[in-house]
Protein backbone atom coordinates (compact mmCIF):
# COMPACT_ATOMS: atom_id res chain seq x y z
CA UNK A 1 0.00 0.00 0.00
CA UNK A 2 1.58 3.36 -1.14
CA UNK A 3 1.43 6.15 1.49
CA UNK A 4 -1.46 7.72 -0.54
CA UNK A 5 -3.16 4.78 -0.41
CA UNK A 6 -2.99 4.94 3.45
CA UNK A 7 -3.81 8.28 4.03
CA UNK A 8 -7.16 7.65 1.87
CA UNK A 9 -7.82 4.42 4.16
CA UNK A 10 -7.49 6.66 7.13
CA UNK A 11 -10.21 8.97 6.42
CA UNK A 12 -12.53 5.81 5.39
CA UNK A 13 -11.83 3.30 7.79
CA UNK A 14 -9.45 4.61 10.72
CA UNK A 15 -8.86 1.60 12.68
CA UNK A 16 -8.19 -0.96 9.41
CA UNK A 17 -5.91 1.77 8.41
CA UNK A 18 -4.06 1.56 11.73
CA UNK A 19 -3.89 -2.36 11.65
CA UNK A 20 -2.29 -2.21 8.41
CA UNK A 21 0.21 0.59 9.58
CA UNK A 22 1.44 -1.91 12.60
CA UNK A 23 1.52 -4.89 9.95
CA UNK A 24 3.65 -3.36 7.74
CA UNK A 25 6.16 -0.97 9.77
CA UNK A 26 6.01 -3.06 13.39
CA UNK A 27 9.47 -4.93 12.76
CA UNK A 28 10.70 -1.56 10.98
CA UNK A 29 9.41 -0.07 14.37
CA UNK A 30 10.76 -3.13 16.83
CA UNK A 31 14.35 -3.47 15.21
CA UNK A 32 15.14 0.72 15.75
CA UNK A 33 13.63 0.64 19.06
CA UNK A 34 15.83 -2.50 19.83
CA UNK A 35 18.74 -0.76 18.74
CA UNK A 36 18.32 2.30 20.88
CA UNK A 37 17.03 0.35 23.95
CA UNK A 38 20.16 -1.86 23.77
CA UNK A 39 18.94 -4.55 26.08
CA UNK A 40 18.00 -2.05 28.89
CA UNK A 41 14.41 -2.61 28.46
CA UNK A 42 11.80 -4.83 29.43
CA UNK A 43 9.27 -6.99 27.20
CA UNK A 44 6.53 -4.29 28.07
CA UNK A 45 8.47 -1.18 27.80
CA UNK A 46 9.42 -2.04 24.36
CA UNK A 47 5.83 -2.68 23.60
CA UNK A 48 4.65 0.54 25.10
CA UNK A 49 7.35 2.80 23.37
CA UNK A 50 6.19 0.87 20.17
CA UNK A 51 2.76 1.08 20.25
CA UNK A 52 3.51 5.12 21.16
CA UNK A 53 5.11 5.60 17.82
CA UNK A 54 2.23 4.12 16.02
CA UNK A 55 -0.19 6.37 18.34
CA UNK A 56 1.65 9.14 17.54
CA UNK A 57 1.44 8.65 13.78
CA UNK A 58 -2.17 7.59 13.96
CA UNK A 59 -2.79 11.31 16.36
CA UNK A 60 -1.17 13.29 13.64
CA UNK A 61 -1.86 12.19 10.27
CA UNK A 62 -2.87 15.76 8.77
CA UNK A 63 0.83 16.85 9.66
CA UNK A 64 2.55 14.29 7.87
CA UNK A 65 0.19 13.67 5.15
CA UNK A 66 1.98 15.28 1.78
CA UNK A 67 5.51 15.92 3.26
CA UNK A 68 7.49 13.07 3.06
CA UNK A 69 7.71 9.34 2.85
CA UNK A 70 5.86 8.10 5.95
CA UNK A 71 8.26 5.08 6.50
CA UNK A 72 10.46 8.35 7.04
CA UNK A 73 8.62 10.17 9.95
CA UNK A 74 7.94 6.22 11.56
CA UNK A 75 12.02 6.15 11.48
CA UNK A 76 12.26 9.71 13.34
CA UNK A 77 10.03 9.17 15.71
CA UNK A 78 10.72 5.43 16.58
CA UNK A 79 14.29 7.21 17.23
CA UNK A 80 12.49 9.92 19.74
CA UNK A 81 10.83 7.49 21.30
CA UNK A 82 13.44 4.97 21.92
CA UNK A 83 15.38 6.86 23.19
CA UNK A 84 12.82 8.42 26.09
CA UNK A 85 12.16 5.35 27.31
CA UNK A 86 15.81 4.53 27.29
CA UNK A 87 15.99 7.63 29.51
CA UNK A 88 12.91 6.49 31.54
CA UNK A 89 14.60 3.61 32.33
CA UNK A 90 17.92 4.80 33.42
CA UNK A 91 16.46 7.58 35.44
CA UNK A 92 14.15 5.16 37.33
CA UNK A 93 17.32 2.55 37.76
CA UNK A 94 19.13 5.51 39.10
CA UNK A 95 16.39 7.03 41.51
CA UNK A 96 18.62 9.69 42.10
CA UNK A 97 16.66 12.38 40.10
CA UNK A 98 20.11 13.14 38.78
CA UNK A 99 21.26 11.44 35.06
CA UNK A 100 24.57 11.18 34.87
CA UNK A 101 25.42 10.99 31.50
CA UNK A 102 22.09 12.04 30.44
CA UNK A 103 23.20 10.88 26.60
CA UNK A 104 25.28 8.10 27.47
CA UNK A 105 22.83 5.80 24.66
CA UNK A 106 25.10 7.21 22.06
CA UNK A 107 28.56 7.63 23.91
CA UNK A 108 30.04 7.92 20.51
CA UNK A 109 29.54 11.24 20.54
CA UNK A 110 32.15 12.13 23.50
CA UNK A 111 34.69 10.37 21.43
CA UNK A 112 37.30 11.50 19.51
CA UNK A 113 36.87 11.84 15.45
CA UNK A 114 39.15 9.08 15.27
CA UNK A 115 37.54 7.11 17.60
CA UNK A 116 34.22 7.62 15.58
CA UNK A 117 35.79 6.38 12.61
CA UNK A 118 37.41 3.11 14.14
CA UNK A 119 33.86 2.04 15.90
CA UNK A 120 32.33 3.00 12.90
CA UNK A 121 34.70 0.95 10.61
CA UNK A 122 34.92 -2.01 13.40
CA UNK A 123 30.56 -1.76 13.04
CA UNK A 124 30.86 -2.54 9.22
CA UNK A 125 33.14 -5.15 9.51
CA UNK A 126 31.12 -7.15 12.15
CA UNK A 127 27.94 -6.86 10.40
CA UNK A 128 29.36 -8.07 7.40
CA UNK A 129 30.68 -10.78 9.11
CA UNK A 130 27.69 -11.73 10.86
CA UNK A 131 25.92 -11.46 7.19
CA UNK A 132 28.46 -13.64 5.66
CA UNK A 133 27.63 -16.50 8.23
CA UNK A 134 25.14 -18.07 6.42
CA UNK A 135 21.85 -19.23 7.45
CA UNK A 136 20.82 -20.42 10.84
CA UNK A 137 23.67 -18.94 12.27
CA UNK A 138 23.17 -15.53 10.85
CA UNK A 139 19.68 -15.46 11.98
CA UNK A 140 20.84 -16.83 15.56
CA UNK A 141 23.18 -14.20 16.14
CA UNK A 142 21.28 -11.36 15.06
CA UNK A 143 18.18 -11.84 17.16
CA UNK A 144 20.41 -13.19 20.14
CA UNK A 145 22.58 -9.68 20.13
CA UNK A 146 20.52 -7.28 17.93
CA UNK A 147 17.36 -8.17 19.21
CA UNK A 148 18.16 -9.88 22.38
CA UNK A 149 16.04 -12.97 22.50
CA UNK A 150 16.23 -15.74 24.69
CA UNK A 151 17.72 -19.13 22.91
CA UNK A 152 14.76 -20.43 23.86
CA UNK A 153 12.86 -18.33 21.71
CA UNK A 154 14.86 -17.96 18.97
CA UNK A 155 14.96 -21.83 18.70
CA UNK A 156 11.03 -21.49 18.66
CA UNK A 157 11.26 -18.84 15.67
CA UNK A 158 13.76 -20.67 13.68
CA UNK A 159 12.29 -24.09 14.31
CA UNK A 160 15.35 -25.66 15.62
CA UNK A 161 16.16 -27.26 19.62
CA UNK A 162 17.35 -25.51 21.70
CA UNK A 163 20.11 -27.32 22.06
CA UNK A 164 21.43 -26.67 18.24
CA UNK A 165 20.85 -23.05 18.47
CA UNK A 166 23.06 -23.09 21.99
CA UNK A 167 25.68 -25.13 19.74
CA UNK A 168 25.44 -23.18 16.54
CA UNK A 169 25.47 -19.79 18.47
CA UNK A 170 28.94 -20.55 20.50
CA UNK A 171 30.38 -21.20 17.07
CA UNK A 172 29.06 -18.86 14.94
CA UNK A 173 30.39 -16.31 17.63
CA UNK A 174 34.00 -18.07 17.66
CA UNK A 175 34.04 -17.72 14.19
CA UNK A 176 33.33 -14.36 14.17
CA UNK A 177 35.82 -13.52 16.88
CA UNK A 178 38.64 -15.18 14.76
CA UNK A 179 37.47 -13.07 11.86
CA UNK A 180 37.76 -10.13 13.41
CA UNK A 181 41.33 -11.11 14.76
CA UNK A 182 42.61 -12.45 11.16
CA UNK A 183 41.78 -8.69 10.16
CA UNK A 184 43.07 -6.93 13.04
CA UNK A 185 39.83 -5.60 14.22
CA UNK A 186 39.96 -7.03 17.71
CA UNK B 1 25.68 -14.23 25.81
CA UNK B 2 27.51 -12.24 29.01
CA UNK B 3 30.12 -13.86 27.92
CA UNK B 4 33.13 -10.91 28.42
CA UNK B 5 34.50 -12.63 25.19
CA UNK B 6 32.09 -11.70 22.89
CA UNK B 7 30.84 -8.24 24.50
CA UNK B 8 31.91 -7.02 20.86
CA UNK B 9 28.62 -8.46 19.60
CA UNK B 10 26.81 -5.91 21.61
CA UNK B 11 27.91 -3.53 18.68
CA UNK B 12 25.50 -5.36 16.75
CA UNK B 13 22.99 -2.75 17.54
CA UNK B 14 24.99 0.47 16.39
CA UNK B 15 23.90 0.26 12.73
CA UNK B 16 23.48 2.65 10.53
CA UNK B 17 19.51 3.44 9.08
CA UNK B 18 20.02 1.72 6.41
CA UNK B 19 21.23 -1.62 7.81
CA UNK B 20 18.50 -1.25 10.75
CA UNK B 21 15.91 -0.93 8.24
CA UNK B 22 17.28 -3.64 6.04
CA UNK B 23 17.82 -6.28 9.30
CA UNK B 24 14.36 -5.18 9.72
CA UNK B 25 12.84 -7.15 6.28
CA UNK B 26 15.58 -9.80 6.48
CA UNK B 27 15.07 -10.84 10.07
CA UNK B 28 11.78 -9.61 11.12
CA UNK B 29 11.02 -9.64 14.75
CA UNK B 30 7.13 -9.50 15.55
CA UNK B 31 5.07 -12.06 14.61
CA UNK B 32 1.48 -12.53 14.73
CA UNK B 33 0.97 -11.85 18.55
CA UNK B 34 3.31 -8.93 18.73
CA UNK B 35 1.52 -6.94 16.20
CA UNK B 36 -1.55 -7.81 18.22
CA UNK B 37 -0.57 -6.34 21.32
CA UNK B 38 0.62 -3.30 19.42
CA UNK B 39 -3.00 -2.99 17.60
CA UNK B 40 -4.36 -3.32 21.06
CA UNK B 41 -1.77 -0.85 23.11
CA UNK B 42 -2.55 1.45 20.46
CA UNK B 43 -6.52 1.15 20.58
CA UNK B 44 -6.44 1.58 24.28
CA UNK B 45 -3.97 4.84 24.01
CA UNK B 46 -6.09 6.27 21.43
CA UNK B 47 -8.84 6.16 23.31
CA UNK B 48 -7.45 7.85 26.43
CA UNK B 49 -5.80 10.20 24.01
CA UNK B 50 -8.98 11.13 22.53
CA UNK B 51 -11.20 10.91 25.58
CA UNK B 52 -8.76 13.23 27.69
CA UNK B 53 -8.85 16.05 25.20
CA UNK B 54 -12.50 15.61 24.76
CA UNK B 55 -11.90 14.92 21.09
CA UNK B 56 -14.30 12.43 20.46
CA UNK B 57 -17.51 11.13 22.38
CA UNK B 58 -18.84 8.81 19.86
CA UNK B 59 -16.92 9.94 16.96
CA UNK B 60 -13.32 8.91 16.50
CA UNK B 61 -13.90 8.47 12.64
CA UNK B 62 -15.39 11.78 12.02
CA UNK B 63 -12.39 13.63 13.98
CA UNK B 64 -9.27 11.76 12.94
CA UNK B 65 -10.96 11.97 9.32
CA UNK B 66 -12.68 15.37 8.45
CA UNK B 67 -10.16 17.29 9.94
CA UNK B 68 -6.79 16.37 7.70
CA UNK B 69 -9.13 15.90 4.95
CA UNK B 70 -9.98 20.03 5.23
CA UNK B 71 -6.41 20.63 6.18
CA UNK B 72 -4.93 18.54 3.40
CA UNK B 73 -7.63 20.15 1.34
CA UNK B 74 -6.60 23.85 2.60
CA UNK B 75 -2.85 22.58 2.50
CA UNK B 76 -3.16 21.65 -1.58
CA UNK B 77 -4.58 25.18 -2.82
CA UNK B 78 -2.10 27.07 -0.67
CA UNK B 79 0.72 24.72 -2.26
CA UNK B 80 -0.88 24.61 -5.72
CA UNK B 81 -0.91 28.77 -5.18
CA UNK B 82 2.71 28.56 -4.15
CA UNK B 83 3.54 26.40 -7.03
CA UNK B 84 1.78 29.00 -9.47
CA UNK B 85 3.04 31.97 -8.06
CA UNK B 86 6.20 31.79 -6.32
CA UNK B 87 7.65 28.14 -7.95
CA UNK B 88 6.39 29.38 -11.47
CA UNK B 89 9.84 30.09 -12.83
CA UNK B 90 10.82 27.13 -13.60
CA UNK B 91 8.37 26.70 -15.96
CA UNK B 92 9.20 30.44 -17.14
CA UNK B 93 12.69 29.22 -17.42
CA UNK B 94 11.63 26.72 -19.22
CA UNK B 95 9.57 28.73 -21.37
CA UNK B 96 11.51 31.35 -22.08
CA UNK B 97 14.05 28.92 -23.53
CA UNK B 98 11.78 27.62 -25.96
CA UNK B 99 10.06 30.96 -26.82
CA UNK B 100 13.82 33.06 -27.31
CA UNK B 101 15.39 30.42 -29.19
CA UNK B 102 14.69 31.79 -32.44
CA UNK B 103 15.79 35.28 -31.64
CA UNK B 104 19.08 33.83 -30.15
CA UNK B 105 22.31 33.64 -32.07
CA UNK B 106 23.24 29.96 -32.70
CA UNK B 107 24.76 28.41 -29.77
CA UNK B 108 28.18 28.07 -31.48
CA UNK B 109 28.33 31.55 -31.34
CA UNK B 110 28.65 31.24 -27.97
CA UNK B 111 30.81 28.03 -27.64
CA UNK B 112 33.87 28.78 -26.72
CA UNK B 113 36.68 26.24 -25.10
CA UNK B 114 39.72 27.89 -24.18
CA UNK B 115 42.17 26.21 -23.33
CA UNK B 116 46.02 28.50 -24.02
CA UNK B 117 47.61 31.43 -23.53
CA UNK B 118 47.24 33.65 -26.77
CA UNK B 119 50.17 33.75 -29.30
CA UNK B 120 48.83 35.76 -32.11
CA UNK B 121 45.55 37.51 -33.67
CA UNK B 122 46.37 36.09 -37.29
CA UNK B 123 46.10 32.60 -36.33
CA UNK B 124 42.75 32.83 -34.44
CA UNK B 125 41.56 34.96 -37.14
CA UNK B 126 41.94 31.95 -39.97
CA UNK B 127 41.04 29.37 -37.94
CA UNK B 128 37.85 30.33 -37.09
CA UNK B 129 35.57 29.97 -40.10
CA UNK B 130 37.16 27.21 -41.00
CA UNK B 131 35.44 25.65 -37.58
CA UNK B 132 31.83 26.37 -37.66
CA UNK B 133 30.97 23.23 -38.82
CA UNK B 134 32.75 21.27 -36.29
CA UNK B 135 31.24 23.19 -33.50
CA UNK B 136 27.80 22.54 -34.28
CA UNK B 137 28.54 18.64 -34.72
CA UNK B 138 29.85 19.02 -31.17
CA UNK B 139 27.10 20.87 -29.59
CA UNK B 140 24.31 18.50 -30.71
CA UNK B 141 26.22 15.67 -29.82
CA UNK B 142 28.10 16.57 -27.33
CA UNK B 143 30.96 14.31 -27.59
CA UNK B 144 34.49 15.27 -26.30
CA UNK B 145 36.80 16.67 -28.25
CA UNK B 146 40.04 18.99 -28.04
CA UNK B 147 39.31 22.96 -28.48
CA UNK B 148 41.69 25.62 -28.68
CA UNK B 149 40.44 29.23 -28.12
CA UNK B 150 43.01 32.19 -28.69
CA UNK B 151 42.41 35.14 -28.11
CA UNK B 152 43.90 38.70 -28.35
CA UNK B 153 41.97 41.50 -28.12
CA UNK B 154 38.59 42.57 -26.06
CA UNK B 155 36.66 40.47 -28.68
CA UNK B 156 37.45 37.62 -28.31
CA UNK B 157 37.43 34.76 -30.74
CA UNK B 158 36.41 31.79 -31.12
CA UNK B 159 38.44 28.79 -32.52
CA UNK B 160 38.40 25.25 -32.55
CA UNK B 161 40.83 22.98 -33.95
CA UNK B 162 41.94 19.10 -33.37
CA UNK B 163 44.20 18.24 -30.60
CA UNK B 164 47.56 18.17 -32.73
CA UNK B 165 46.59 21.85 -34.83
CA UNK B 166 46.15 23.08 -30.55
CA UNK B 167 49.33 21.25 -29.90
CA UNK B 168 51.11 23.52 -32.58
CA UNK B 169 49.36 26.74 -32.42
CA UNK B 170 49.12 27.63 -28.36
CA UNK B 171 51.98 28.02 -25.92
CA UNK B 172 50.95 26.25 -22.68
CA UNK B 173 52.19 27.56 -19.65
CA UNK B 174 53.23 24.71 -17.19
CA UNK B 175 50.79 23.52 -14.72
CA UNK B 176 48.51 26.17 -15.78
CA UNK B 177 45.20 26.71 -17.54
CA UNK B 178 44.05 29.52 -19.21
CA UNK B 179 39.94 29.47 -19.55
CA UNK B 180 37.94 31.84 -21.43
CA UNK B 181 34.23 31.91 -22.45
CA UNK B 182 32.83 34.67 -24.51
CA UNK B 183 30.02 36.36 -22.50
CA UNK B 184 26.35 36.87 -24.08
CA UNK B 185 26.52 40.56 -25.37
CA UNK B 186 22.49 40.85 -24.32
CA UNK B 187 22.96 39.30 -20.90
CA UNK B 188 21.98 41.45 -17.51
CA UNK B 189 22.70 41.20 -13.87
CA UNK B 190 25.37 39.97 -11.96
CA UNK B 191 26.56 36.37 -11.60
CA UNK B 192 29.53 33.60 -10.19
CA UNK B 193 31.29 31.45 -12.20
CA UNK B 194 32.38 28.60 -10.14
CA UNK B 195 34.86 26.06 -10.70
CA UNK B 196 34.48 22.93 -9.03
CA UNK B 197 36.39 19.26 -9.45
CA UNK B 198 35.89 15.87 -7.57
CA UNK B 199 39.03 16.27 -5.22
CA UNK B 200 40.08 13.49 -2.69
CA UNK B 201 36.69 12.22 -3.74
CA UNK B 202 34.19 14.58 -2.86
CA UNK B 203 33.07 17.68 -5.10
CA UNK B 204 35.04 20.46 -4.40
CA UNK B 205 34.43 24.89 -6.08
CA UNK B 206 37.64 25.56 -5.71
CA UNK B 207 37.44 28.54 -7.25
CA UNK B 208 34.63 31.35 -7.68
CA UNK B 209 34.53 34.94 -10.32
CA UNK B 210 31.84 37.75 -10.31
CA UNK B 211 30.57 38.97 -13.50
CA UNK B 212 28.65 41.54 -14.17
CA UNK B 213 26.56 43.09 -17.11
CA UNK B 214 27.67 45.05 -18.93
CA UNK B 215 30.99 45.23 -17.72
CA UNK B 216 32.23 42.34 -18.17
CA UNK B 217 32.29 40.50 -22.40
CA UNK B 218 34.47 37.79 -22.03
CA UNK B 219 35.49 35.99 -18.79
CA UNK B 220 39.18 34.79 -18.52
CA UNK B 221 40.51 32.96 -15.33
CA UNK B 222 43.85 31.06 -15.77
CA UNK B 223 43.75 27.87 -13.34
CA UNK B 224 46.72 26.45 -11.76
CA UNK B 225 46.91 23.13 -10.82
CA UNK B 226 48.57 19.51 -11.52
CA UNK B 227 48.17 16.86 -13.83
CA UNK B 228 44.70 16.26 -15.02
CA UNK B 229 41.12 16.53 -13.70
CA UNK B 230 38.05 17.22 -14.78
CA UNK B 231 36.46 20.43 -14.37
CA UNK B 232 32.43 21.43 -14.04
CA UNK B 233 31.83 25.08 -14.46
CA UNK B 234 28.63 26.35 -12.67
CA UNK B 235 26.83 29.84 -12.99
CA UNK B 236 24.99 31.16 -10.18
CA UNK B 237 22.90 34.50 -10.30
CA UNK B 238 23.54 36.84 -7.84
CA UNK B 239 20.93 38.56 -7.67
CA UNK B 240 18.23 35.66 -7.59
CA UNK B 241 20.70 33.03 -5.94
CA UNK B 242 19.94 30.93 -8.78
CA UNK B 243 22.75 28.47 -9.21
CA UNK B 244 24.05 25.00 -10.34
CA UNK B 245 23.65 25.96 -13.69
CA UNK B 246 26.29 24.29 -15.75
CA UNK B 247 28.15 26.30 -18.24
CA UNK B 248 30.53 23.18 -19.22
CA UNK B 249 32.14 20.26 -18.17
CA UNK B 250 35.54 20.25 -18.45
CA UNK B 251 39.28 18.21 -18.79
CA UNK B 252 42.20 20.49 -17.44
CA UNK B 253 44.97 19.23 -18.59
CA UNK B 254 47.39 21.00 -16.34
CA UNK B 255 50.62 20.13 -17.69
CA UNK B 256 50.19 20.61 -21.11
CA UNK B 257 47.70 23.91 -20.99
CA UNK B 258 44.88 22.11 -22.86
CA UNK B 259 41.68 22.08 -22.02
CA UNK B 260 39.60 19.10 -23.55
CA UNK B 261 35.58 19.99 -23.95
CA UNK B 262 33.17 17.42 -22.88
CA UNK B 263 30.51 19.38 -23.23
CA UNK B 264 29.79 23.12 -22.98
CA UNK B 265 26.72 25.78 -23.20
CA UNK B 266 27.53 29.41 -22.22
CA UNK B 267 24.56 30.79 -23.28
CA UNK B 268 21.97 28.27 -22.26
CA UNK B 269 23.33 28.63 -18.76
CA UNK B 270 23.10 32.51 -18.78
CA UNK B 271 19.33 31.42 -20.32
CA UNK B 272 18.82 29.15 -17.13
CA UNK B 273 20.10 31.35 -14.73
CA UNK B 274 17.91 34.15 -15.71
CA UNK B 275 20.18 36.47 -17.97
CA UNK B 276 17.40 37.35 -20.43
CA UNK B 277 14.64 38.37 -18.60
CA UNK B 278 13.29 40.94 -16.50
CA UNK B 279 12.87 40.04 -12.54
CA UNK B 280 9.38 39.18 -11.16
CA UNK B 281 7.87 39.05 -8.15
CA UNK B 282 9.02 35.36 -7.53
CA UNK B 283 12.28 36.03 -7.31
CA UNK B 284 12.29 36.19 -3.86
CA UNK B 285 11.95 32.14 -3.96
CA UNK B 286 15.05 32.08 -5.59
CA UNK B 287 16.80 32.98 -2.55
CA UNK B 288 15.11 29.72 -1.13
CA UNK B 289 16.61 27.69 -3.80
CA UNK B 290 20.12 29.38 -3.29
CA UNK B 291 20.02 28.42 0.21
CA UNK B 292 18.97 24.85 -0.61
CA UNK B 293 21.78 24.64 -3.52
CA UNK B 294 24.18 25.84 -1.29
CA UNK B 295 23.91 23.79 1.51
CA UNK B 296 24.00 20.73 -0.85
CA UNK B 297 27.10 22.39 -2.25
CA UNK B 298 28.20 22.17 1.36
CA UNK B 299 27.62 18.76 1.51
CA UNK B 300 29.35 17.62 -1.98
CA UNK B 301 32.40 19.20 -0.61
CA UNK B 302 33.34 17.46 2.30
CA UNK B 303 36.59 16.26 1.77
CA UNK B 304 37.03 13.84 4.55
CA UNK B 305 33.85 11.22 5.14
CA UNK B 306 35.64 10.38 8.07
CA UNK B 307 36.48 13.40 10.06
CA UNK B 308 33.29 14.11 11.85
CA UNK B 309 33.56 17.80 12.32
CA UNK B 310 33.09 18.42 8.81
CA UNK B 311 30.17 16.18 8.98
CA UNK B 312 28.65 17.88 12.16
CA UNK B 313 29.06 21.40 10.60
CA UNK B 314 27.22 19.76 7.57
CA UNK B 315 24.72 18.38 9.37
CA UNK B 316 24.12 22.02 11.65
CA UNK B 317 23.75 23.43 7.82
CA UNK B 318 21.09 20.68 6.76
CA UNK B 319 19.29 21.01 10.25
CA UNK B 320 19.43 25.29 10.34
CA UNK B 321 18.16 24.65 6.68
CA UNK B 322 15.58 22.11 7.35
CA UNK B 323 14.09 24.46 9.97
CA UNK B 324 13.72 27.62 7.71
CA UNK B 325 13.93 26.67 4.30
CA UNK B 326 10.28 28.30 2.80
CA UNK B 327 10.21 25.49 -0.33
CA UNK B 328 7.51 23.49 -0.21
CA UNK B 329 7.77 19.36 -1.34
CA UNK B 330 7.49 19.91 -5.18
CA UNK B 331 9.38 22.95 -4.88
CA UNK B 332 12.44 21.29 -3.47
CA UNK B 333 11.95 18.24 -5.54
CA UNK B 334 12.08 20.74 -8.82
CA UNK B 335 14.99 22.61 -7.49
CA UNK B 336 16.49 18.95 -7.16
CA UNK B 337 15.90 18.43 -10.42
CA UNK B 338 17.67 21.28 -11.73
CA UNK B 339 21.25 20.90 -9.37
CA UNK B 340 21.14 17.26 -10.40
CA UNK B 341 20.26 18.02 -14.47
CA UNK B 342 23.82 17.06 -15.34
CA UNK B 343 24.95 14.65 -12.63
CA UNK B 344 26.28 11.61 -13.47
CA UNK B 345 25.60 7.91 -11.64
CA UNK B 346 28.83 8.31 -9.91
CA UNK B 347 27.80 11.79 -8.91
CA UNK B 348 24.56 10.44 -7.32
CA UNK B 349 26.14 7.91 -5.54
CA UNK B 350 28.49 9.86 -3.88
CA UNK B 351 25.90 13.03 -2.90
CA UNK B 352 23.75 9.32 -1.49
CA UNK B 353 26.22 8.29 0.50
CA UNK B 354 27.59 11.79 1.73
CA UNK B 355 23.92 12.79 2.28
CA UNK B 356 23.19 9.53 4.83
CA UNK B 357 26.29 10.52 6.91
CA UNK B 358 25.29 13.87 7.31
CA UNK B 359 21.80 12.62 8.11
CA UNK B 360 22.69 10.80 10.31
CA UNK B 361 24.92 12.88 12.33
CA UNK B 362 21.82 15.69 12.30
CA UNK B 363 19.75 13.15 13.98
CA UNK B 364 22.74 12.24 16.62
CA UNK B 365 23.12 16.17 17.07
CA UNK B 366 19.25 16.37 17.81
CA UNK B 367 18.18 13.00 19.73
CA UNK B 368 21.68 14.24 21.60
CA UNK B 369 20.64 17.64 22.39
CA UNK B 370 25.05 18.23 21.97
CA UNK B 371 24.50 21.76 23.21
CA UNK B 372 27.84 22.02 23.56
CA UNK B 373 28.76 20.61 19.87
CA UNK B 374 26.13 23.10 18.83
CA UNK B 375 27.07 25.62 20.35
CA UNK B 376 30.86 25.49 19.14
CA UNK B 377 28.82 25.32 15.20
CA UNK B 378 26.86 28.71 16.18
CA UNK B 379 23.48 27.02 16.76
CA UNK B 380 22.14 27.74 19.88
CA UNK B 381 20.59 23.99 21.58
CA UNK B 382 17.43 25.84 22.28
CA UNK B 383 16.75 26.34 18.54
CA UNK B 384 16.28 22.55 18.59
CA UNK B 385 12.79 20.77 19.83
CA UNK B 386 12.46 17.57 18.01
CA UNK B 387 9.33 17.25 18.43
CA UNK B 388 8.50 20.49 16.78
CA UNK B 389 11.45 20.14 14.09
CA UNK B 390 10.22 20.42 10.67
CA UNK B 391 11.82 17.42 9.53
CA UNK B 392 9.69 16.74 5.97
CA UNK B 393 12.51 18.88 3.95
CA UNK B 394 15.32 16.43 4.83
CA UNK B 395 13.29 13.58 4.10
CA UNK B 396 12.24 14.60 0.89
CA UNK B 397 16.26 14.72 -0.01
CA UNK B 398 16.82 11.29 1.41
CA UNK B 399 13.55 10.08 -0.83
CA UNK B 400 15.44 12.11 -3.64
CA UNK B 401 18.66 10.34 -3.81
Amino acid sequence: MTDAEWFDLIRKSPQKAHYILIDQYSNFVYAIVLSKLKGTATREDIDDCVSDVFVEIFSNTDKYEGKGPIKSYISIIAKRKAINTYKKIMYSRQNTGYIEDEYSEIPENSASPDTLAEQKLFNEKLWEIVRSLGEPDTSIIIYQYFYRMKLKKIAEKLSLSAAAVRQRSSRAKERIRKKLENEKYL
Amino acid sequence: MNDNKYDFLNRLTELDDYKIEKLSEDFPFADKSAKKRIAKLCEEKLDMKNNKDEFITDGKADKITKTPWYRSYAFGIAASLILVAGFGFFAIKGLSRQGTKDNQPENNDFYTGIVTETTSVTDTMTTTASTTDKITSQTTTTTTSTKTEISATDTAEVTVSSTAESTTTTTAKQSAVHYSITLPSDANGKFNITFNAYRNGNFTAFKSKEITFPYDQNFDETITGEGTEKVYVMLENAITWDSGISIGNYVFDYDSGNITIEYEDVRKAFEDAGAFRDYTQSDFKRQSVNEFMSMLNGIRGIQDDNTWLLIAEQSVSLLNWSMGTTLTNDEIVSAWGIYTDNWTEADFDSFRRLYQLVYDEAFNIVTNGDGELLAQLGYSESDFSFVELPLGPMETIKALT
